[in-house]
C-alpha cells in the first residue's frame, strides 16, 4: 500500500512536471532529482513521449470529427433542399401517370364516337319520339340540347298499350322498347364524343347487356362493337 | 471526390500531413459505414468513432512503416481489419470491470490487432482476409522508444484509458470534469483509474522496450 502511494505520488509529480503545474521551486527540485536518478529521468522521458502521442492522437481525432461533422451538416442541408424537389418530382410523375392514360382514353372515346354515323344506325323518326332533333343536336355538337331532348322523352309517361289484338300490343311494346334503347344509344354516343369515357362506357355496357336476345336488344351488337374497338 | 489508388493514397498519407489523413477518411467513409452496419452491427455514431480511431491508427502505421511491413496487402482490407479489431476491443472494454486486472483487459488482444482463439488460430468473421496470418517478428520493424510508444497509443490503447489520457493530457481537464464526462463517481475514481492505466501502460512499454532491445 505504501509503495502504491509512493508510486502514485511519483506518477502525479511526473505529470505535474510535464504538464507545467509545478512552480519554479518545485520544478528545480524535481529536475535536480532527475539529474541524479537515471531511472526517474527515463520514466519522465517515456511519459513525455506518451503525452506527446496522446496529444497528437487527440489533435487528429478532433480533425476527423470536424470532417465528420461537416459531412453530416452537408447531408442534412442536402436533405432539406432535395426532399421538396423529390416530393415535387414524385407528385409530377404521379400526376403524369394518372393524367396520360386518362387523356388517352378520352381521345380514344372521342375518336370512336365521332366515327359513328348516327343516321346509319338510328332509324329516322316516323312519328313517335323525335330522334332527328337529337341526332342533329349531337352531330352539331350541341350535347346539352341533345341531353335535354333525351330527358324530355324519357320523362314522358309510358304509353298505354292496346290490349288487343295481341300482335298490336306486342308491336307497341317493342316500339317503346326500341325508342328507349335508341335514346340510350344516342346518349352513349354523345358522351363518347364529349370524351366522358366513364359514363359512355357504362352506357355502352348497359346496352350491350340489355336483353337476352337480339330481338329485345336493338343496339346490343352496335354497343358491343364500339366496346370492342375501345 | 476522386478515388486514389493505394500507392497514391499511401504517398499522400506519408507526406501530406492532415490532407492524407482526411483523404483516407473521406475515401472509405461511406463504404465503411455500410460494411460496419452489416458486419459490426453498430449504430452510426459508434461506427464513426471506431472509424476515426481506425484511420488514425492506419495513418500512424503507414508513417511508421508498419503497413509496408505487413506485406502486399490491399489498403482497404488493412483498414477494415484494424476497424474490426478496434470494435472488438471497444466491446470488450464495455463488458469489463473498469478496474481491470490484466493488461489484455485494458489494451488490445495483441500488438498486431489480431483476435486469436485459444489454439492460436486467427479469428476472422467479417469476410475479410486475415492480413496478419504470419507471426511477425518484431525486429522486422526497427522501432525507437518513441515509435513503440506511438504504436501502443495509436493501436493498442483502448477505453477507458484512451479517453482518460485524452481528457487529462490533451484537453487539460480536471478530475471533476473527467468524472462527469466518463460517468465516474467522482474525481477520486478518475484518479485511481488513471493510475491503473498509467501503471498498465508502463508495464506494456517496459516489455516492448525490452523485446526491442532498447533496455
Amino acid at each position: 500500500m505504501k509503495k502504491e502511494v509512493r508510486e502514485t505520488g511519483l506518477e502525479d509529480r511526473i505529470d505535474r512536471y510535464l504538464l507545467g503545474y509545478m512552480d519554479e521551486d518545485e520544478r528545480s527540485e524535481f529536475e535536480s532529482e532527475m539529474s541524479s536518478d537515471s531511472s526517474l529521468a527515463e520514466e519522465v522521458g517515456t511519459r513525455r513521449m506518451v503525452i506527446a502521442s496522446v496529444r497528437e492522437y487527440g489533435r487528429m481525432r478532433d480533425r476527423l470529427q470536424s470532417v465528420e461533422a461537416g459531412i453530416r451538416r452537408e447531408k442534412a442541408r442536402r436533405r432539406k433542399v432535395m426532399w421538396p424537389l423529390i416530393s415535387f418530382a414524385a407528385a409530377a410523375c404521379l400526376a403524369a401517370c394518372i393524367y396520360v392514360p386518362i387523356d388517352a382514353a378520352k381521345q380514344n372515346y372521342m375518336t370512336c364516337g365521332n366515327s359513328v354515323i348516327l343516321a346509319d344506325v338510328v332509324q329516322p323518326s316516323r312519328g313517335g319520339a323525335d330522334f332527328d332533333a337529337i341526332v342533329e343536336a349531337i352531330d352539331s355538337g350541341r350535347y346539352e340540347d341533345a341531353y335535354a331532348l333525351i330527358a324530355d322523352i324519357r320523362s314522358a309517361p309510358a304509353p298505354e298499350y292496346d290490349q288487343s289484338p295481341e300482335d298490336k300490343r306486342k308491336y307497341q311494346e317493342a316500339r317503346y322498347r326500341y325508342e328507349m334503347q335508341t335514346l340510350d344509344y344516342l346518349e352513349a354516343v354523345a358522351l363518347m364524343r364529349q370524351g366522358k369515357f366513364l359514363k359512355a362506357r357504362r352506357a355502352l355496357k348497359a346496352l350491350a347487356a340489355d336483353g337476352s336476345s337480339s330481338e329485345n336488344s336493338y343496339y346490343k351488337d352496335a354497343a358491343q362493337e364500339l366496346l370492342d374497338k375501345l | 471526390m476522386r478515388r486514389l489508388d493505394d500507392s497514391r493514397l499511401i504517398a499522400l498519407i506519408r507526406t501530406g500531413g492532415d490532407a492524407g489523413l482526411e483523404a483516407m477518411y473521406l475515401q472509405y467513409r461511406d463504404e465503411f459505414l455500410g460494411w460496419g452496419r452489416r458486419f459490426l452491427k453498430a449504430d452510426e455514431d459508434e461506427l464513426a468513432s471506431v472509424y476515426t480511431d481506425t484511420c488514425i491508427a492506419a495513418c500512424e502505421n503507414v508513417r511508421s512503416g508498419k503497413y509496408a511491413a505487413a506485406g502486399n496487402v490491399k489498403f482497404r482490407s488493412y483498414l477494415f481489419q484494424i476497424a474490426r479489431n478496434k470494435h472488438l476491443n471497444l466491446q470488450r472494454s464495455r463488458k469489463n470491470d473498469p478496474l481491470a486486472k490484466t493488461v489484455e483487459d485494458i489494451f488490445g488482444k495483441n500488438e498486431r490487432g489480431i483476435d486469436r482463439e485459444e489454439d492460436g488460430s486467427a479469428v476472422s468473421d467479417s469476410g475479410l482476409p486475415d492480413v496478419f496470418e504470419e507471426d511477425m517478428d518484431s525486429d522486422e520493424v526497427r522501432m525507437t522508444k518513441n515509435g513503440i510508444v506511438r504504436d501502443v497509443v495509436f493501436n493498442e490503447m483502448t477505453e477507458p484509458c484512451l479517453s482518460l489520457f485524452r481528457y487529462i493530457y490533451y484537453e487539460h481537464r480536471k478530475g471533476k470534469d473527467v468524472a462527469e464526462l466518463m460517468s465516474y463517481k467522482n474525481a477520486d475514481t478518475v484518479k485511481s483509474q488513471t493510475a491503473r492505466c498509467r501503471k498498465k501502460l508502463g508495464e506494456v512499454l517496459r516489455v516492448k522496450f525490452k523485446n526491442a532491445g532498447l533496455i
